[in-house]
């Protein structure tokens, strides 16, 4: 008897939830990038790339299928979509979600709101901003063996490597949710036949505020957290040298009270310096002293400058609130915001050259 | 409506014996005269007696040499001085209608002095047909030794008594099967084995209750304390060396008479990955090649079911650049993974099975014909895609790694509910089959010892040879599973001690 009705328990279960409707992954849609720009009247116009993989086993020239709506919201676009397909739409290895400087400038809080609550979409995905359109930046291809998806996810993940700072929805919506910090994400410009990743833009509430420029980047990046590769050119004596990154060390301290917190970053860099343009003396110890010198005031002026264009923006990528908040028992949010824009920060920069090549 | 559950059990009729049982020694002759091999007659020469013997398994050649010139030159009365003149080891005198029966049917030859008499000669002239030994075809090895067991219980038990010349080393024969009677040894070293494994083994032996035992497979599914389970229970092997080996570490081995394969028991679901060859190698590459095993098993019950779950609920798991491979090979594929996955297992068991029932020579045409032949045409009708047909070649490949081959057999069966698991309800399909099945094993039991037993319960001690061998002198301890009498395998501090000054 007990059997039986645990034999009927079972067949049940498999009976009624066993029609989940399902198709297999070739009948699919699946939607790799898309891009989100400002419409016509506060509508937004939505692009995503559905790669076409042709039947034969030869991979040859990568082709896609580009769908452009418009909609009234992200959801939308998702329904829009459907109409333009004949397959279903699968957002589960969306890998990029693009975003126009238009439309980041105007909020994109409701956007990012979506994209954290579903939970088919990966973590790891790159958000980034386009300056310009993001339906023409998908829409031309770029490489004849790779989908414009493809290129640009190895676009930002080669370049977090070197110089620009880790990103994914994760990193932002931690520091968009986070209290005393604010996201930022990377910008991406098209060129006539390729895309660049050109600097950094800086959100505040869901609207970006402030960019910086490619050459600023690797100092932002320095500030922000340790890392083990990049480049950064500085003038040096008329000329220009080449520094290359081998083990950069970051260390925030805070010490006053909390209304009156002073902070004190610390850079240790270790750098090799292998190229020298215009500089017209051989490479000597004494003339590497003279340039970690040169490097740390470069990058001392330029920390201390960006922190400032930081606090007349009223943002804090560094994320220095949520340090002092997790450090000091009454911190008050609201009382840091206020102070922010006085607050003390020492940047204090050690460069340590410890190679210039081997030259005879 | 619920009539169908009170069936009325009606009182079963006394089950009759199923062989007529002789009453008295005429009839019994009687009935062997029935057979034209049955050999009867009176001598009326020097010595009157009647001669009885089945021709076709008694040695003739005892009783034209031995027996005959024996009654022919002396006149007896009495089978007590036949006894003592023919010279032949073992000869009985008994009245007893069983034991006679029992030794006429094995091929001792019958002397009546009167054919009326209750009292009766029995002189042994056992004819033996057996294989010779044979090199082990299943559980072959490159290095160690190179003897099978054969289907003779005495052979058998031959190649482990000359393994381990030890007095303690007990064998206990009981005939099983009522029609069959058939022999069968349970073999053990006494004063290293627990005494209840040997009852419990005794026990179910003797409980047997059918009518033929015609393999040592009929025992491991009747002596099994879950006889509904895929897994075998007891480990069944064909090495004298494996059954030695164990039989030292306090197990008990069963042989049948007439089966090439020896029982060992209680067993554990780890031993079903060890081979031989494990021991005859170094211990680190005896490990990997342990660890190689195990996972070529997990691969084999799991990629299919993997392939489906994904390919049909999972379209995030899939790498991106495996995407185009997936995607372009399943597009001209008419049917969902389910049915491709159910296509291709099935043609790979039919091969399987037909390479199995076929002479070795035709087998091995049929493999490659069904391996190369019909897979390159299921790609190329469409039929199946090229990635799954590496899958399940692989998974069907690593499923041949298990040593014993029963085990085997299991592994082949239980991907199909994994299957089943994945097409209704994807990875969670496949991880309630896993619950499942994990949960079977671990109540799993052998022997009344528990069947996953280094990993449930955890037994340290027993890990050192399960997943990975651990050299000889760190296995210091009989495994804590059979609770030996003596669990010590040797002197730690003698192993240990540091013997490189010569004194």
């Amino acid at each position: 008897m007990k059997s039986r009705l645990i034999l009927s328990l079972i067949a049940a279960a498999g009976l009624l939830t066993g029609c989940l409707p399902s198709k297999s992954v070739e009948e699919n849609a699946i939607v790799q990038i898309a891009g989100y720009d400002k419409g016509e009247e506060k509508r937004i116009q939505g692009t995503v790339a559905i790669p076409q993989y042709g039947k034969s086993e030869k991979k040859t020239a990568a082709s896609e299928m580009y769908l452009t709506v418009n909609a009234d919201s992200i959801k939308d676009v998702e329904k829009e979509i459907q109409k333009h397909s004949s397959k279903p739409i699968s957002t589960g290895k969306l890998a990029v979600t693009l975003y126009s400087k238009e439309l980041a400038e105007a909020g994109i809080s409701d956007i990012i709101d979506v994209l954290s609550r579903d939970a088919r979409l990966s973590r790891n995905m790159f958000l980034g901003l386009v300056d310009g359109s993001a339906k023409k930046l998908i829409e031309s291809g770029y490489s004849q063996d790779e989908t414009t998806s493809k290129h640009i996810q190895g676009l930002i993940e080669n370049n977090t490597r070197h110089n620009f700072p880790d990103t994914s929805l994760h990193k932002f919506l931690y520091a968009y949710y986070g209290h005393g910090m604010d996201p930022f994400l990377p910008v991406l410009s098209q060129q006539e036949t390729f895309v660049e990743l050109s600097g950094i833009a800086f959100f505040k509430q869901g609207t970006a505020v402030a960019t910086i420029p490619d050459s600023e980047v690797f100092t932002f990046k320095m500030l922000k957290e340790n890392f083990k590769r990049g480049m950064q050119d500085v003038p040096f004596k008329g000329g220009t040298i080449m520094m290359d990154n081998i083990g950069s060390v970051v260390d925030y301290k805070m010490t006053g009270t909390v209304d009156n917190p002073e902070f004190n970053i610390r850079i240790k860099v270790k750098a090799e310096v292998n190229e020298m343009v215009g500089v017209e003396e051989k490479a000597t110890p004494a003339l590497a002293g003279e340039m970690e010198e040169a490097f740390v005031k470069y990058f001392t002026d330029h920390a201390d400058e960006m922190i400032k264009m930081f606090k007349e923006n009223d943002v804090d990528p560094l994320g220095l609130g949520n340090f002092a908040k997790t450090r000091k028992r009454d911190f008050d949010l609201d009382k840091w915001h206020d102070n922010y824009s006085e607050l003390s920060i020492n940047v204090k920069i050690e460069v340590d050259i410890t190679e210039y090549g081997i030259f005879s | 409506m619920w009539n169908w559950k009170r069936k009325e059990k009606k009182p079963s009729k006394k089950q009759e014996q199923t062989a007529k049982k002789s009453d008295t020694l005429s009839d019994f002759i009687k009935a062997l005269g029935n057979s034209e091999d049955f050999v009867h007659y009176s001598l009326s020469g020097t010595t009157h007696c009647t001669v009885s013997y089945i021709k076709t398994i008694s040695d003739l050649e005892t009783l034209t040499r031995h027996v005959l010139p024996v009654l022919n030159d002396i006149s007896f009365y009495t089978l007590e001085e036949m006894q003592q003149k023919i010279p032949v080891e073992h000869i009985l005198i008994t009245d007893k209608l069983d034991l006679i029966q029992e030794k006429v049917m094995f091929g001792y030859i019958l002397i009546q002095l009167n054919e009326k008499d209750k009292e009766v000669l029995l002189i042994p002239a056992v004819s033996l047909q057996s294989r010779a030994v044979s090199i082990p075809e299943v559980e072959f090895s490159v290095v160690g030794p190179k003897e099978a067991f054969v289907e003779t219980l005495n052979t058998n038990i031959n190649l482990i008594r000359k393994r381990m010349p030890l007095p303690q080393l007990t064998v206990k024969e009981y005939n099983v099967g009522k029609i069959t009677n058939t022999r069968v040894a349970v073999i053990y070293v006494d004063g290293i084995v627990d005494q209840d494994n040997v009852e419990t083994v005794t026990q179910r032996l003797k409980d047997i209750e059918y009518d033929q035992m015609i393999d040592s497979s009929f025992v491991t599914q009747m002596i099994a304390d879950n006889s509904n389970s895929p897994f075998p229970q007891l480990l069944d092997t064909e090495r004298p060396d494996r059954v030695v080996s164990t039989l030292v570490e306090g197990k008990i081995a069963i042989l049948v008479d007439g089966s090439p394969h020896a029982l060992t028991c209680p067993t554990t679901v780890v031993e079903f990955f060890g081979a031989s060859d494990d021991y005859f190698l170094p211990w680190h590459l005896a490990s990997v090649f342990r660890l190689i095993r195990l996972f070529a098993v997990i691969f084999s019950v799991l990629s299919t079911p993997l392939y489906v779950a994904v390919l049909t609920y999972h379209h995030e798991m899939i790498p991106a650049d495996l995407m185009p491979t997936i995607v372009s090979s399943r597009s001209d594929i008419p049917f969902p993974p389910i049915l491709e996955v159910i296509v291709l297992e099935l043609a790979i068991e039919l091969l399987r099975e037909a390479g199995a029932r076929l002479p070795t020579k035709i087998g091995q045409t049929i493999g490659i014909v069904g391996g190369i032949v019909i897979g390159t045409a299921a790609v190329d009708a469409g039929l199946t895609s090229n990635v799954l047909l590496i899958i399940v070649a692989l998974g069907a490949l690593a499923s041949f790694t298990t040593p014993v081959y029963q085990i085997g057999n299991t592994i082949r069966l239980i991907r199909f509910p994994f299957l089943l698991g994945a097409q209704l309800w994807g990875l969670i399909g496949v991880s309630m089959c896993m619950v499942y099945f994990i949960g079977h094993l671990i109540k799993l039991q052998s022997i009344g010892r528990p069947f996953f037993e280094p990993l449930y319960p955890m037994r340290i001690n027993d890990l050192k040879d399960a997943f990975i061998r651990m050299p000889f002198n760190k296995q210091t301890e009989r495994p804590v599973l059979m609770r030996t009498e003596d669990p010590k395998r040797m002197n730690q501090s003698r192993v240990n001690a540091k013997r490189d000054i010569d004194e």
